[in-house]
């Protein structure tokens, strides 16, 4: 495929020359079809044309969901990238995000522009305009740059990492799911994801250049109860899900059947065997398949079809495995000297391919990436062993980042906050499961804690996911026989 | 009458004891956009704290249903009849 010709919209945009009539989209109990929604894009563009934007990064600050997928289209067929803001995140970090992205232009919907008004960038109301009343025309970019989306995940330093992902990176992953899977122009996915966590380009895209219909969820309400229902209602065909929405319904599975389920994605976290062993019960026409990859390889780089019988010898620890690498990648798994591990030991992953980011941006923590020859890797942090089907297991950290609701959490990012705010020296956050979810637990030395107002401090700098569930004071600090506090101890404490 | 009211204290205990929030007034448009803590665990962990003090099991589509505080009330007090 040629890629200068490649963005995100020219999958929609051929969809909607096939068929106009389907539903692209269906949020809060209203229908889009490609045609309503390709009427909305062109509205955009042509403001983004009228002003004249040459700014390669455009920023996207929208409660509206169907308004934030009309705006990433537009300024992807555009030719700029797309940098999600998350209403729901503090001020500050989306802050923090224009300045770093160094984003001119911020398209925002009316009702939040007075939040707006602290950040830097040029706030422009998307167009109010419905109905496109040109020809209908499918655009040509306008501006050539090679990004296609920035996202942000969190930094041991106690800022966000910018990571660019190029239309280069992200354009093999839709090849791969185009020829390996058998959507269709009837499946019905549901997107459960925020805009800013990488796995939404997956649902949101995917559906939309096979002329299928995504589904998105409803803002009000209880997040895990709002994706069954709309599961169960929508007879939702298509789903990836966070694992651990799985311990949080265990319990419904009997009353719960989802017949017309044909393909269940689970990305990340670490997936429990024998709880998706029941899962498959609910959706018995179902393949199941456990996907892996970090941002800066764009989405998913292993994938892992599930199989009762062979998936229940090859768990290690409960724990399915995140199988074999996508075609156009490479990798090998290394030792702290970045020596290559023998089959079947432990050791770090590394990842080369065409999905690969570079580097992040402003070439910040370039120790995250090496070259051997001519192959440039990515250092994923993650521990992994292959076994003999040579299938990947993961193991786990080789740091102290963790997952919260299938985000990466560096836990010194937000010690640092912590630090900073109580003005004291040792702050320590822990991982521990609650009914068989990851929350974080933050233990402070030697100072009293109003748990209720750190929280809220937190709050104004941190991603709610972020918050502590629990604040505790402590004396001292337990340590290990090496005189370093002993985080394993701190886990056994009981909020 | 009074079997309603002091399932009504009892919930009041609970909701205040899952969403940390020792002055939190239950009412019955009391809705998860109001409370910091209420999210999709602590909503698990409120039903569980209820089916387990009063000794029911909520179903399924009945837990789907709830909008508000207001329908978790009815269904408890239903269940307890």
């Amino acid at each position: 495929m040629d890629i200068s010709k490649f963005n995100l919209a020219t999958g929609f945009f051929a969809s909607h020359q096939k068929y106009p009539q389907n539903t692209a989209l269906f949020y809060n109990r209203q229908v889009y079809t490609y045609q309503f929604l390709l009427e909305r894009v062109l509205v955009i563009y042509d403001f983004l044309c009228q002003q004249n934007i040459q700014a390669p990064f455009i920023g996207i600050h929208s409660k509206d969901k169907a308004e934030t997928v009309a705006a990433i289209l537009a300024i992807s067929a555009y030719g700029a990238a797309y940098v999600p803001l998350n209403p729901q995140s503090p001020t500050q970090r989306n802050q923090f995000i224009v300045k770093d992205c160094g984003l001119k232009i911020i398209l925002t919907d009316a009702v939040l522009s007075n939040d707006l008004d602290t950040l830097d960038g040029k706030v422009l109301h998307l167009p109010s305009q419905k109905v496109y009343t040109k020809a209908i025309e499918y655009p040509p970019r306008k501006i050539e740059q090679d990004i296609a989306y920035v996202l942000y995940t969190s930094g041991s330093t106690g800022k966000p990492k910018g990571v660019p992902v190029s239309f280069e990176n992200i354009q093999p992953l839709f090849q791969y799911f185009d020829e390996q899977f058998d959507f269709n122009e009837k499946d019905r996915f549901l997107q459960v994801f925020e805009w800013t966590f990488d796995i939404s380009v997956f649902a949101l895209l995917t559906p939309l250049y096979k002329g299928a219909s995504c589904y998105l969820l409803p803002e009000t309400g209880i997040k895990f109860l709002n994706i069954l229902q709309q599961l169960k209602e929508q007879q939702i065909t298509v789903v990836c899900l966070v694992p651990s929405l799985l311990s949080l319904t265990q319990k419904y599975f009997k009353e719960l059947s989802l017949p017309k389920m044909r393909h269940c994605l689970f990305a990340g976290e670490a997936l429990p065997h024998t709880t998706l062993e029941e899962w498959a019960k609910v959706i018995p026409n179902s393949q199941i398949y456990n996907f892996y990859g970090p941002t800066e390889a764009a989405v998913f780089c292993t994938s892992y079809l599930w199989e009762k019988a062979t998936s229940a010898q090859e768990s290690i620890h409960d724990i399915v495995p995140i199988g074999k690498l996508l075609p156009n990648l490479e990798y090998q798994v290394v030792d702290k000297n970045n020596e290559k591990v023998p089959q079947g030991q432990i050791g770090e992953l590394c990842i080369t391919g065409k999905q690969v980011v570079r580097q992040y941006l402003h070439n910040i923590h370039p120790e995250k990436f090496f070259k051997i020859n001519t192959q440039h890797f990515y250092r994923t942090g993650d521990l992994v062993q292959v076994n003999q089907y040579n299938n990947l297991i993961y193991i786990g950290r080789n740091d102290e980042q963790v997952q919260i609701q299938g985000h990466r959490v560096e836990l010194k990012e937000i010690e640092y906050h912590l630090k900073k705010i109580l003005a004291c020296n040792v702050a320590v956050v822990v991982q521990k499961s609650k009914l068989g979810e990851n929350i974080l637990v933050a233990f402070v030395e030697g100072k009293e804690v109003n748990e209720v107002k750190l929280k809220k401090n937190l709050q104004q700098i941190l991603n709610v996911y972020m918050i502590p569930r629990h604040i505790m004071a402590i004396k001292k600090m337990p340590l290990n026989v090496n005189d370093k506090i002993d985080r394993k101890a701190l886990e056994k404490i009981q909020p | 009458m009074k079997e309603k009211m002091n399932h009504f204290d009892t919930l009041q205990q609970i909701f205040r004891s899952v969403f940390k929030e020792d002055t939190l007034i239950l009412k019955r448009e009391l809705q998860a956009k109001d409370v910091a803590m209420w999210d999709s665990l602590t909503h698990v962990e409120l039903i569980f704290e209820i089916e387990n003090t009063l000794g029911i099991q909520i179903p399924f589509e009945r837990v789907l249903a709830f909008q508000n505080a207001g329908d978790l009330i009815d269904c408890v007090t239903e269940l307890t009849q």
